[in-house]
């Protein structure tokens, strides 16, 4: 198992030497000259080449890359952001809580409501309550977040009063923002614990457990719902992902100074570093929660773990004859 | 109801609502079991054994099933008219059922162990411990190493599995097992192994069996009575001798002369020409007349009543009175050379011919 997650942390860098090198062609490419960008108009060409210069942007395309690259590995330095001076590294750190906090508790109120009335509506088939609720699935799951943002905004904020439209100064601002997006990614979550528990109650270990007298409660939560997880789990992963993705937007429409809305205001403002520093942050903790999924697997599912522990031990015999020798005779 | 009866089964109809419409899986069964016997349930795939079984159990999928009517009288109650709770404490206490297929009928994410161990909770005040203990030593009891608790089903075989599905059923000593095709799924050199664990626990624990197969020899192994289905309806019941060695309906003569040896009966049965008929759409009359050689036609008009041709035997066949009157001649048509000295018909000379029924009976076959 431990050797697994290793292999898999090493699988995560040419991923992420991949991210860096596409996101710094691209902002290579991006027309704008960062420098002019940054003072303005009027200000004279020398001012400009010679901020270029001191940054270093004038140098070719390749040694810039090399350079990046090895200063992230060799020093953790991701460099500074054009606008402010400051270490990259420091705005994300600084940034990225409030990030992580909106997507952790939106897969919260994801997995709550999502695994609930996916459990619902498919020990009820068919029932009312199953229509409604599927229904509500298909409208979330084909709504856009954004859009969903907005319209919650106009309702509580515009039109009730209830809550605040943006901003993020106390708890009131984080209830609207977690509820769109989680809501949102519930549908998803729903529809696939739906689906998956019908497949699991349909089951012969299911009828077993029904046999033994057990009663219907338990059936569903000890027997089918530790089975039908199984798939739920890589959708809560790519939900996780998507989360923090998807944040860049609805940071933006709720104005909350997240890690999304610093990329996006960078991306404006052409400061490279921050840009490309961020979004190799996003796809670091996008691997991370992936792996995570893949740990979280084996513990739901034996099966899975004894694949790895199979592949590990295989691994370690094949060099060593005595022991190869051993377990033929434990197995005649 | 009779002091020594266990189960007795009275009309019990059972059907499924399909799209493609009303499958009349069990129709009008009435049977009954005394405390410690084995009956040998006996059919073709789809003939409703499992279904008989669930229904038992109270477990018939619905939907699409729905118990249409009947009794089923165990230990002096109705199960059909019990609560769901009620119907849950004999679930696994007094009924257990072991299932098919032992590659699925087990939990592939909870330990063997605790699979067990959870039927002895659900019924019994015990502590976890203690029912852990009484987990192992039931795992045992099925010749299964007690260290091995604590491993997943995917960890053990085939047969293994079919082990503790069996450990499962019988850890609440249950008055009544029902074991639906136990051993169908299994290697054959396995399958003696896990008939032989059922019959000696069976003997041990002292309860009653009901053995569900298509194959007659596992039935000889283990079951004093028999019953034969077809298309829903039983057609032939009574002991084992009845069955093997006076063999009256024209359907289960043909069960026999199907077999090639009593010890090589992997095949299904496919005993007789023709298949049997959709259960949504069962023939006028006796069942079985399209594939019957001694069909007439008053064989389309009505279902036979059972009837019965000696003491304790039914038998379910217009032609069929209490001398038996197929059988001379069934026995003249049907057996060959290859089939098992073991298994023979009953050559009684005292048999009395109705000549006018055999003579239409030849006419139309
Ligand atoms: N869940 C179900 N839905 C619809 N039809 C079913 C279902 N289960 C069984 N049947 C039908 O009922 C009939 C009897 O099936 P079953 O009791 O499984 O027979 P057996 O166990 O003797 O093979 C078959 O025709 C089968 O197709
Ligand atoms: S009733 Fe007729 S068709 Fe049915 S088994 Fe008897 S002889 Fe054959
Ligand atoms: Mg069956």
């Amino acid at each position: 198992m431990l050797k697994y997650i290793g292999k898999r942390f090493l699988l995560m860098i040419p991923v992420l030497l991949g991210v860096i090198i596409f996101v710094f062609t691209i902002m290579y490419l991006t027309p704008g000259n960062p420098a002019r960008i940054m003072l303005g108009p009027n200000a004279s060409e020398e001012a400009v080449q010679q901020l270029l210069e001191e940054k270093g942007f004038d140098r070719p395309y390749f040694v810039q890359l090399t350079d990046y690259i090895k200063n992230i590995v060799l020093r953790g330095d991701f460099g500074e952001s054009f606008q402010t001076g400051e270490p990259v590294l420091k705005e994300i750190l600084e940034r990225f809580p409030t990030t992580l906090r909106l997507a952790t508790l939106s897969v919260t109120v994801s997995l709550v409501f999502g695994l609930t009335f996916g459990i619902i509506s498919a020990t009820r088939q068919y029932s009312i309550l199953d229509k409604v609720t599927t229904s509500f699935a298909l409208l979330g799951v084909s709504m856009p977040s954004f859009w969903a943002g907005l319209m919650a905004t106009i309702l509580f904020s515009s039109i009730l009063g209830w809550l605040p439209a943006s901003g993020s100064y106390g708890w009131k601002y984080w209830i609207l923002p977690p509820l769109v997006l989680g809501l949102h990614s519930a549908a998803s979550i729903m529809r696939m614990t739906r689906s998956s528990m019908l497949e699991v109650i349909r089951q012969d270990y299911i009828r077993t457990a029904r046999a033994k007298g057990q009663t219907e409660s338990k059936v569903i939560i000890v027997h089918a719902l530790r089975n039908a997880l199984i798939p739920v789990v890589t959708v809560v992963g790519m939900q996780f992902g998507i989360l923090l993705g998807g944040s860049i937007l609805i940071e933006s429409v709720f104005a909350l100074p997240g890690l999304g809305r610093l990329i996006i205001g960078s991306i404006g403002k052409r400061d490279r570093m921050v840009v490309q520093g961020g979004v190799l942050f996003l796809a670091l903790a996008f691997s991370l929660v992936n792996l995570l999924v893949d740990i979280l697997y084996s513990f739901i599912d034996p099966r899975i773990k004894s694949q790895y522990q199979v592949t590990g031990k295989r691994r370690k015999e094949v060099p060593n004859n005595v022991d190869n020798k051993l377990e033929k005779q434990e197995s005649n | 109801m009779n002091e020594n009866k266990l189960l007795e089964i009275k009309n019990l109809t059972i059907q499924y609502k399909t799209d493609n419409g009303l499958v009349h899986a069990v129709n009008d069964l009435s049977l009954s079991l005394k405390k410690g016997e084995s009956l040998g349930l006996v059919g073709e795939t789809g003939a409703g054994k499992t279904t008989t079984a669930l229904g038992i159990m109270n477990l018939v999928p619905d939907p699409p099933g729905i118990i249409i009517g009947g009794e089923i009288q165990f230990e002096g109650s109705d199960l059909l008219k019990l609560s769901k709770q009620n119907m849950r404490k004999v679930r696994g206490e007094k009924i257990s059922m072991v299932f098919q297929d032992p590659m699925t009928s087990l939990n592939p994410v909870m330990t063997v162990g605790k699979q067990i161990a959870e039927s002895v909770r659900i019924h019994e005040t015990l502590s976890r411990k203690e029912a852990e203990q009484r987990a192992v030593d039931v795992l045992e009891m099925v010749g299964i190493p007690g260290e091995r608790f604590n491993e997943y089903p995917h960890q053990f075989s085939g047969g293994m599995r079919q082990r503790v599905v069996i450990a499962i059923a019988l850890a609440c000593r249950p008055d009544l097992l029902i074991a639906d095709e136990p051993t169908t799924a299994l290697d054959v050199t396995i399958q003696a192994q896990v008939l032989d664990l059922i019959a000696n626990l069976k003997k041990e624990q002292q309860s009653s069996l009901i053995m569900i197969t298509h194959d007659l020899g596992v039935v000889a192994e283990v079951c004093e009575k028999v019953a034969i289905m077809y298309a829903g309806r039983l057609i032939e019941y009574g002991t084992l001798d009845d069955i093997y060695n006076h063999t009256r309906h024209p359907y289960s003569i043909g069960l026999f002369s199907s077999i090639p040896s009593i010890d090589g009966d992997e095949e299904r049965l496919r005993p007789i020409p023709g298949l049997m008929p959709d259960p949504i759409n069962l023939p006028k009359g006796c069942s079985f007349w399209p594939r019957c050689n001694r069909a007439t036609e008053n064989c389309k008009r009505a279902v036979p009543a059972l009837i019965e041709s000696d003491p304790d035997h039914w038998v379910r066949c217009i032609h069929i009175d209490k001398a038996g009157f197929f059988e001379k001649n069934a026995v003249s048509k049907k057996t060959d050379t290859s089939r098992n000295e073991s298994i023979t018909h009953t050559k009684d000379t005292d048999v009395e011919i109705d000549s006018s029924k055999l003579e239409e009976s030849l006419a139309s076959g």
